[in-house]
């Protein structure tokens, strides 16, 4: 049992259940662009509305593009990260919007589905849009914008100069309480595993707790 | 942390990881986080996370 509104899901779930719905509102954008006679969206629904029925009750019912976050517990939006399928298919979405079905597809067909052993997932979706399109600055900045939006960080971050002890800096220890942590992505480059080192001042004798906390997008410190 | 080997969260904890540590002497120390060797199949090769370190 999974609900639309998780965002702690399985990422290979995420990605089967996103591409699902992704494939029907891009197919159904195309018709109403191209062949309108053909569609069968009930008036004033957007295509990218997804209808799913039990006998003649429609049991969901929901824009993937403007996903409504009423939806969500209390309010607030709960279809980020790549652990969310409605964010894998608002960002594929997106994708195709900007760049065309095309793209959105080479890279599942020819990347995906047949150039890597790796785990059908929304990083491989992006390690094999890397790999396939090799985008240019201007482009990669376009595609990140579109995970972005999402809270998804496949991208260096600001302390990424931080992979060797050469090129350490110290992270003040805090009091319970009152703890200033900082953020990481755990992405170096395309598809290179990231290693990030942090130094403090230890004093002997002293009880220090060390830890990783706010995991998202599927990170396993 | 694993409450249900079917239904690993990707959420906000359950992949963390922590450490007590008690410093022999004073000086400098190092912390090194990378994704981990034995990651759940559920969970990411990337992702993000934030380090804190509490006296």
């Amino acid at each position: 049992m999974h609900y639309l509104t998780e965002n702690d899901q399985d990422l290979r779930l995420t990605w089967s259940e996103g591409l699902g719905g992704f494939f029907p509102a891009a197919v159904k954008t195309w018709m109403a662009q191209q062949r309108p006679e053909l569609l069968s969206t009930a008036e004033g629904l957007s295509p990218t509305h997804f209808v799913d029925t039990y006998g003649s009750t429609a049991g969901i019912s929901i824009d993937m593009a403007n996903p409504n976050t009423l939806f969500c517990p209390w309010g607030q939006d709960c279809f980020v990260y790549s652990s969310s399928e409605v964010a894998v298919v608002k960002i594929l979405i997106g994708l195709m919007n900007q760049f065309g079905m095309h793209a959105v597809w080479d890279t599942y067909a020819n990347y995906m589905a047949k150039g890597t052993a790796l785990p059908a997932t929304l990083e491989t979706f992006w390690d094999g849009w890397i790999t396939q399109r090799a985008p240019g600055s201007e482009e990669l900045s376009a595609v990140q914008a579109v995970f972005n939006e999402r809270l998804v960080f496949y991208q260096q971050d600001r302390f990424e100069m931080d992979n060797s002890v050469g090129m350490y800096r110290k992270l003040s220890v805090c009091d319970t309480g009152t703890c200033d942590s900082e953020t990481h992505h755990l992405y170096y480059d395309s598809f290179s595993g990231d290693r990030d080192l942090v130094a403090f001042d230890g004093i002997k004798g002293r009880n220090y707790l060390i830890e990783t906390v706010e995991l998202s997008n599927g990170a396993d410190t | 942390m694993f409450d249900d080997p079917c239904r690993i969260h990707n959420d906000s904890d359950m992949l963390s990881s922590e450490l007590n540590f008690v410093p022999a002497r004073s000086g400098t120390y190092y912390v090194e986080v990378t994704t981990s060797s034995s990651k759940a199949a559920a969970a990411g090769r990337y992702g993000t996370y934030s380090l804190q370190i509490t006296e």
